[in-house]
């Protein structure tokens, strides 16, 4: 009915956006002003906030090491070599790939409270006690998919294997020199999910200010307050980092595809 | 590339059971130095998984594989050279395959080159040697799976289709080679349906057919008198 529009062609793109809906303006105008903060606020090297993403990448990035120690050794492990149990372990590893943050946040908290096993540590609410939290959430995860990508790859390279009777480390050597661009998306995915979890570092962390506040928490906290735009330019941020990560995680992908 | 002392590879009443079906029925298959060996038979008739069986990537059901050294040297299973029907490509260049073996094997790194580059200048392939092994058209991987075998210096040659891809120029090439190997002394055995190339290679044939090995034969005594009803169906066109 209505002629094209080149005015209203950036508003369109919107799925459902309704130009003559004030609620849809409204959003639209506050997710432009978000992107505008965002971006003055970084520009302006806002201490808060760049102390907020600094913790963020200084928790996620340990975990992450800690959990490719032990993730990757193990996917290799469970890629090359057959036992007892074998099975039933990758299906378990499977399953905690889905792990529910909250769950892990709660099982670390009790461990590490005052009362628990581990409370003379007193780790509740440092930002240890959040690295060992994503560490739980993350290993699974990079110990699944590098499984799955070395066993495939085992699978090709066997006959090789056997004919020059190759001992399993050497096999598992070759598997990760060959494969690492399967593994470094591994490990990047293991961030992309740390990087966007909240559950189990608001319980553990405790979201303390200039402490063990992170990213994700912040948003939380900014919005329960009500201050929808600085939420916004925390999340922003927050996208424009896992796009960048998830951008990286594609690029090695499609390069691995066509290796 | 230096001379080695050769090995004999024996199957000795070899079975393999899948699905409650022999693949492999109490097959004797002797590969020694007298000559290349030639395997033939229908599509499914258990040539591959025969070779697999040799070269010791399965276990036999039933029967085993006795390997004998000749000439003094020790035998080893490190030393049977196998060319698959659908040779393994690793992920790197072609120099890297092909080093990768040798490495493995315990070669030093500078006649490690050497040894290579006479190799892939043997399959005509020096030129490729730093381009990804997996972008490589199926004729080229073929030919770089054999020189990958051959720079290993084998004590014996199992081959499964090793020229199926192959353009006739590169065939030649690798009939040649494999020819001279044998003659010096190399136990082969070449699985082919090219019945052409057979009787250019063989001078004894294995027919096979149904996991059974139904002949055995002087290579003229199998064209001109087949030893099975099986086997002269197989070489129908060759009597029209
Ligand atoms: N793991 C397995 N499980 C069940 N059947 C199998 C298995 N491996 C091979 N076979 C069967 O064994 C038979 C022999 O296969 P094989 O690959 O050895 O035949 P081939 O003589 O090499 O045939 P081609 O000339 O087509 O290469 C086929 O019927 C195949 O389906
Ligand atoms: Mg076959």
């Amino acid at each position: 009915m209505t002629p094209p529009n080149t005015k209203n062609g950036f508003f369109q793109c919107f799925a459902g956006f309704n130009k003559n809906d004030i609620l849809s303006r409204f959003l639209v105008m506050e997710l432009l002003i978000a992107i505008k903060q965002a971006f003055v606020l970084l520009a302006t090297g806002d201490a808060d906030l760049y102390e907020v993403i600094f913790l963020s990448l200084k928790v996620n990035l340990t975990a992450v090491g800690l959990a490719a120690a032990i993730g990757l050794p193990l996917g290799a492990l469970l890629a090359t070599t057959k036992f007892r149990g074998h099975s039933a372990l990758v299906a378990l590893i499977n399953t905690l790939m889905g792990l529910p943050p909250v769950v892990v946040g709660l099982f670390v908290y009790m461990m590490i409270s005052r009362s628990g096993p581990l409370g003379v540590l007193e780790l509740l609410y440092t930002p240890t006690a959040m690295i060992v939290a994503q560490m739980i959430l993350v290993t699974p995860i990079i110990t699944a998919l590098s499984r799955q990508a070395l066993a495939r790859m085992h699978a090709d390279y066997q006959p090789l294997f056997i004919m020059l009777g190759l001992p399993p480390r050497k096999r598992m050597m070759t598997l990760i020199k060959d494969g690492w661009v399967d593994l470094l998306t591994a490990l990047l995915a293991g961030l992309g999910r740390a990087m966007a979890e909240v559950g189990a570092v608001m319980i553990v962390g405790g979201n303390i200010n200039h402490f063990t506040r992170v990213m994700t928490t912040s948003i939380t906290l900014e919005t329960s307050r009500g201050n929808l735009a600085t939420a916004l330019s925390l999340g922003v941020v927050l996208l424009f980092m896992t796009l960048m990560i998830n951008a990286l995680v594609v690029t090695l992908g499609r390069r691995a595809q066509h290796d | 590339m230096i001379k080695v002392p050769h090995l004999m590879l024996e199957g000795l009443n070899l079975s393999l059971i899948r699905q409650d079906h022999p693949i492999i029925n109490g097959v004797n298959l002797n590969v020694g130095n007298t000559g290349i060996c030639g395997l033939v038979g229908a599509n499914g008739s258990g040539k591959t998984t025969l070779i697999s069986l040799m070269a010791g990537l399965i276990t036999p059901d039933a029967g085993e594989v006795r390997m004998t050294g000749m000439g003094g040297m020790a035998p080893s299973p490190l030393r049977i050279g196998l060319m698959m029907q659908k040779p393994v490509i690793m992920r790197r260049s072609i120099y890297g395959n092909c080093d990768y073996v040798l490495a493995a094997q315990g070669v030093a790194a500078h006649e490690r080159k050497a040894r290579i580059e006479e190799g892939l200048a043997l399959v005509n392939l020096y030129a490729l040697r730093h381009q990804d092994a997996r972008t490589l058209s199926s004729g080229e991987q073929q030919r770089m799976a054999l020189a990958r075998v051959l720079i290993a210096d084998p004590g014996v040659l199992l081959c499964d289709e090793a020229t199926s891809n192959l353009d006739p120029q590169s065939t030649r090439m690798i009939e040649a080679i494999v020819k001279s190997k044998a003659k010096d002394g190399l136990p082969v055995l070449w699985v082919t349906h090219n019945l052409a190339q057979l009787r250019r290679l063989a001078s004894r044939v294995v027919f096979m057919d149904q996991g059974r090995v139904l002949a055995e034969q002087e290579i003229s005594d199998f064209f001109e008198a087949p030893a099975s009803k099986e086997a002269r169906d197989y070489l129908y066109f060759e009597s029209v």
